[in-house]
C-alpha cells in the first residue's frame, strides 16, 4: 500500500469541530428543505412533520459508525482504511466509495438545476446552470477543506437566518387545525414518508472524510450529535409550516417550501420574495455541493495514492455536469428514486458497509498505524 | 495564496474577464427587459360552445399609465389596458394563439386577479387549476373571481379613476366584502375533505362599473349553485371570514332600523355524533358598534341596546339558517366547514361516511345556530341624534 503513515495525510487544512457540525448539517438540509416535505406529504399526510423524526435514526447510525472507524483509524478517510481492512477487496470498496460520491454529487447538482430551471430560467441550458455551479465549487475545493468551511460559515449562517425570519413572516397565513386529526393512520404511512428523509440523514457518514481533519477530537462526536438533532429540528419546523400554510396542497406542489414562502404577504409591499428566497438557497446548495464535490476529489486522490488533490477539482467538476446531466432522465424519476429504492442504495453505503468494516477491523483486530490525535 | 502573482498584466486579465462576463450574467438567457414583455394583470378562462377553452388577457400599458399621470386626466391618455382573447383545444394552446397576437412575450409574474367563465364553471374547473398550479411564474395568492357571462366583459369594463379592472377587483377583495378565494385556497378546498369551493361572482352592471353578486358555489369543480348576496354573507359569517359588515335589524314593536357594524366576530362549529344522529353546533359570538339608529330608542339605557342585540341575534340567526339551508339542500354541497369539524372530532366516524358526506350525510345534518351580539359602544352619540327630547323613547 502506498499510504503509510505521515505522508498520507494530504488535506493540511484543519476545521474545528462546529464548522464540521455545520457543514454536516448544511449538506443534510441542503436540498432536503425542498423536496423532503412534498415527498413525505405524499406518504404521511399532515402528519409528514412526524417523518423526520422516524428518519433520524440512519443519521445517528451512519455518523456513529463513521466515528468509530475514525477512533480506529485516526487521520484516514474510509478510502484508506479500507484496504487496510480488507486488502484488495477493500480498495474495491474504497473505488465504490469514490463512485458513490461523484453519482451522489450529481443528484444535488441535478436538484439544484432542475429547481432553477424548473422555476426561475426555464430557458437557461441546464448545463450552463450546472456548469455554472460547478466551476464555483470546483474553486472552492481547490481551495481547500478550511475554504469550504469558511465560505460554508460566511454564506450559510446568514441563510439560515433569513430562513428562520421568513417562517417567522409565513406565521400570518398559518392555520394551525390542519393538523388535527395527528396519526389518524397509524405510523405506517409517517416511516414510510421518512424514506426520502433518512437519505439524506444517512449522508451523515461524510463524517468519516471531515473527522481526520477536526481540531478538537474530543468535541467532534458532541458536534455531530448536535447537527444531526438540529437538521432533525429544521426540518420538523419546515414540515410544520408547509402543513399550516398548504395544508392538503403539501402533496401537490414540488417544493412546498417555496410556495409557502411565496404566499408571504407583509403589509401589501413586502411580496414577491421567491426570487430573494432562491438567493438564500443558493449559499445554502452552494456548500452542500462543496461538500461532496470536496469528498469525491479528495477521494479519487487518496485512492489514486497522489500526493495532492487540488489538481484534480476541475476534472471532477466536468465529469460531475457530465454525470447530472445522465444521471436521471427528468425529474419524477429523481425523486422517484430518492423516495423508493434509493433508500436501499444510500443505506448500503452509509450504513451497512460501514458496520460491516468496523465489524470486520474489531475481528480481525485491524488498527490505524497513527496515535490518536496525531491529527492536530 | 499567490497575491503577488496576480500583479499588472494578470490583474488586468481579470477585470476584463470580469466585464465581458457582466453583459451575458444577469439572468443568462432568461433576462427580461420591460419593454420586451407585456404585462399580464389578469387572466380570464372560458369555455366555448363546442366546449374549447377560451383564454382572455388583460394586459397593463406601463407607458400609458405614466404618461397618463402626467396630462392629468384619465380620458386624454388613451387606454392604458387592452384586452385579448383566443380559443383553443387546451389552455396552453389558447394562449399560443393570443401570443402570436402580440410582439410581447407574455408575463404573467404580476397576474393578480383570474376570472372564470360560467359555463366553465359548469363543466369544471380543474383543468383551469391544474394550469394555474403549474406555471411557475403564476403567483398561487392570485384571487379567483367567477362571472356569469365570459370574462372578457368584466376585463372591458373599467371603472373612472382606474387604470385597469384589475384594480378594481382587487381592491374588491382586499375590502373584504367578498370571500378571500386565492387559487392556493381553491386547490386546497376541492381536494379537501369536503370537496367543494366558493368562488365569490363578479358581474358587470354598465360599461364602468363593476359588482359583486354573491358567490358561486362548487361541489368537487363543478359550479352546482349560485348564493346571491345575502346568503353569500352568511357564508362568510360561518367560514369565520372575519369582514366589516354592518347587520340592520328592527327591534320589535319599533318602526325604523338599527344598524350595528361587526367590529370583531368568531365562529365556532361543534360537531357531535350521539348514536346515529348526528348534529353540529354553529356557535357565533359577535361584538358590534351602533352605526345608525333610525328609531326612537335611547341607548342610554343598557335595556334599550339589550332589546336591540336579542334582536340582532334573531336576524342573524334567520339569515345564517337561509345559507345553510341553502347550501345543505340546494347545493349539498359543504363548504361552511362541517366536514373538516367532523374529521377532526371523529376522526373514525369520518372515516365511514366520509364518502357520501355531500350526497347522504351533509343534507340531513342537524345544525343548531346559536348567536350571541355583544353591543360594545353606541357611537359618537346614545340618543336618537335630531330628535326632540320628548320624542326619545326612553325605555
Amino acid at each position: 500500500m502506498k499510504m503509510k503513515g505521515g505522508t498520507g495525510m494530504i488535506e493540511r487544512g484543519r476545521i474545528s469541530a462546529g464548522q464540521m457540525a455545520l457543514i454536516l448539517y448544511t449538506g443534510c438540509v441542503g436540498v432536503k428543505i425542498l423536496t423532503a416535505p412534498h415527498l413525505a406529504a405524499m406518504w404521511a399526510g399532515r402528519d409528514m412533520w412526524l417523518s423526520p423524526l422516524a428518519g433520524i435514526v440512519s443519521g445517528l447510525v451512519a455518523f456513529y459508525a463513521a466515528y468509530k472507524l475514525h477512533r480506529r483509524f485516526p487521520g484516514e478517510t474510509i478510502i484508506q482504511y479500507s484496504p487496510r481492512i480488507l486488502g484488495w477487496f477493500g480498495k474495491g470498496i474504497a473505488l465504490l466509495y469514490w463512485i458513490v460520491y461523484i453519482h451522489a454529487c450529481s443528484f444535488v447538482i441535478r436538484y439544484y438545476a432542475d429547481l432553477v430551471n424548473g422555476v426561475f430560467l426555464p430557458e437557461t441550458p441546464p448545463t450552463v446552470v450546472m456548469g455554472g455551479m460547478a466551476l464555483v465549487c470546483a474553486a472552492a475545493v481547490r481551495g481547500g477543506l478550511e475554504t469550504i468551511v469558511r465560505s460554508a460559515q460566511f454564506l450559510t449562517l446568514p441563510a439560515f437566518a433569513v430562513l428562520a425570519i421568513l417562517t417567522v413572516l409565513s406565521s400570518t397565513e398559518w392555520e394551525v387545525d390542519n393538523l388535527f386529526p395527528i396519526l389518524e393512520h397509524g405510523i405506517g404511512p409517517v416511516v414510510r414518508g421518512a424514506v426520502n428523509p433518512s437519505i439524506w440523514y444517512s449522508e451523515y457518514f461524510l463524517a468519516a472524510f471531515l473527522l481526520p481533519y477536526v481540531k478538537e477530537q474530543d468535541k467532534a462526536g458532541r458536534w455531530g450529535a448536535v447537527a444531526i438533532v438540529g437538521s432533525m429540528l429544521t426540518l420538523t419546523v419546515f414540515d410544520l409550516i408547509a402543513v399550516f400554510v398548504l395544508g392538503n396542497q403539501s402533496a401537490t406542489f414540488l417544493y412546498p417550501l417555496f410556495e409557502t414562502f411565496r404566499l408571504i404577504s407583509l403589509a401589501g409591499f413586502f411580496e414577491h420574495i421567491d426570487a430573494f428566497l432562491l438567493a438564500m438557497w443558493l449559499t445554502i446548495i452552494f456548500a452542500k455541493i462543496c461538500l461532496f464535490q470536496y469528498v469525491a476529489v479528495l477521494g479519487s486522490a487518496q485512492w489514486l495514492g497522489l500526493s495532492d488533490y487540488k489538481p484534480l477539482s476541475l476534472p471532477i467538476a466536468f465529469i460531475l455536469v457530465a454525470v447530472s446531466i445522465w444521471t436521471a432522465p427528468s425529474l419524477s424519476f429523481l425523486n422517484r428514486f430518492l423516495d423508493g429504492e434509493g433508500v436501499f442504495y444510500s443505506h448500503l453505503v452509509h450504513v451497512v458497509i460501514p458496520l460491516g468494516l468496523l465489524a470486520v477491523a474489531w475481528i480481525r483486530k485491524v488498527k490505524g498505524t497513527r496515535e490518536e490525535g496525531s491529527a492536530s | 495564496m499567490r497575491a503577488g502573482h496576480l500583479k499588472g498584466a494578470g490583474k488586468r486579465a481579470l477585470c476584463l474577464l470580469l466585464m465581458v462576463s457582466l453583459p451575458i450574467l444577469p439572468g443568462c438567457w432568461d433576462r427580461k427587459e420591460l419593454n420586451e414583455i407585456a404585462l399580464i394583470r389578469a387572466l380570464g378562462i372560458d369555455r366555448t360552445e363546442d366546449g374549447d377553452f377560451e383564454v382572455t388577457i388583460l394586459q397593463a400599458i406601463p407607458m400609458r399609465v405614466s404618461e397618463g399621470g402626467g396630462s392629468g386626466g384619465g380620458g386624454g391618455g388613451g387606454p392604458q389596458q387592452m384586452v385579448l382573447s383566443a380559443r383553443g383545444v387546451t389552455i396552453p394552446e389558447a394562449k399560443s394563439k393570443l401570443q402570436e397576437k402580440m410582439g410581447r412575450r407574455i408575463f404573467t409574474g404580476h397576474q393578480e386577479v383570474i376570472v372564470l367563465g360560467k359555463r366553465l364553471a359548469q363543466t369544471g374547473i380543474r383543468e383551469a387549476l391544474d394550469f394555474i398550479a403549474r406555471q411557475p411564474q403564476v403567483r398561487m395568492d392570485s384571487f379567483l373571481f367567477m362571472s356569469e357571462g365570459s370574462p372578457k366583459e368584466i376585463f372591458e369594463t373599467v371603472a373612472p379613476g382606474e387604470t385597469t379592472a384589475t384594480e378594481t377587483l382587487y381592491k374588491m377583495v382586499k375590502l373584504e366584502r367578498a370571500v378571500d378565494m386565492t387559487v392556493m385556497r381553491a386547490l386546497k378546498e376541492v381536494s379537501d375533505d369536503a370537496e367543494a369551493a366558493v368562488i365569490p361572482m363578479v358581474m358587470k352592471v354598465n360599461d364602468t362599473t363593476l359588482k359583486l353578486d354573491g358567490a358561486a358555489v362548487f361541489r368537487g369543480d363543478k359550479m352546482v349553485d349560485h348564493l346571491d348576496r345575502d346568503a353569500a354573507e352568511g357564508l362568510l359569517w360561518i367560514r369565520n371570514e372575519f369582514t366589516s359588515r354592518t347587520i340592520n335589524t328592527r327591534p320589535p314593536g319599533e318602526k325604523g332600523y338599527v344598524s350595528l357594524v361587526v367590529t370583531r366576530s368568531e365562529t365556532e362549529l361543534i360537531p357531535k355524533i350521539e348514536g346515529k344522529k348526528r348534529r353540529i353546533l354553529l356557535k357565533v359570538t359577535s361584538e358590534d358598534d351602533v352605526h345608525y339608529n333610525g328609531t326612537r330608542l335611547s341607548l342610554y339605557h343598557p335595556s334599550n341596546v339589550d332589546r336591540i342585540a336579542r334582536a340582532t341575534e334573531r336576524t342573524l340567526r334567520d339569515r345564517l339558517r337561509r345559507t345553510v339551508k341553502e347550501v345543505q339542500k340546494k347545493a349539498r354541497a359543504d363548504v361552511l366547514g362541517f366536514a373538516r369539524a367532523f374529521h377532526r372530532e371523529y376522526p373514525e366516524e369520518w372515516a365511514k361516511m366520509k364518502d357520501r358526506w355531500n350526497e347522504q350525510v351533509f343534507p340531513r345534518l342537524d345544525v343548531d345556530i346559536q348567536v350571541r351580539v355583544h353591543i360594545r359602544r353606541p357611537g359618537t352619540t346614545d340618543r336618537p341624534a335630531g330628535q326632540p327630547e320628548g320624542k326619545v323613547k326612553e325605555r
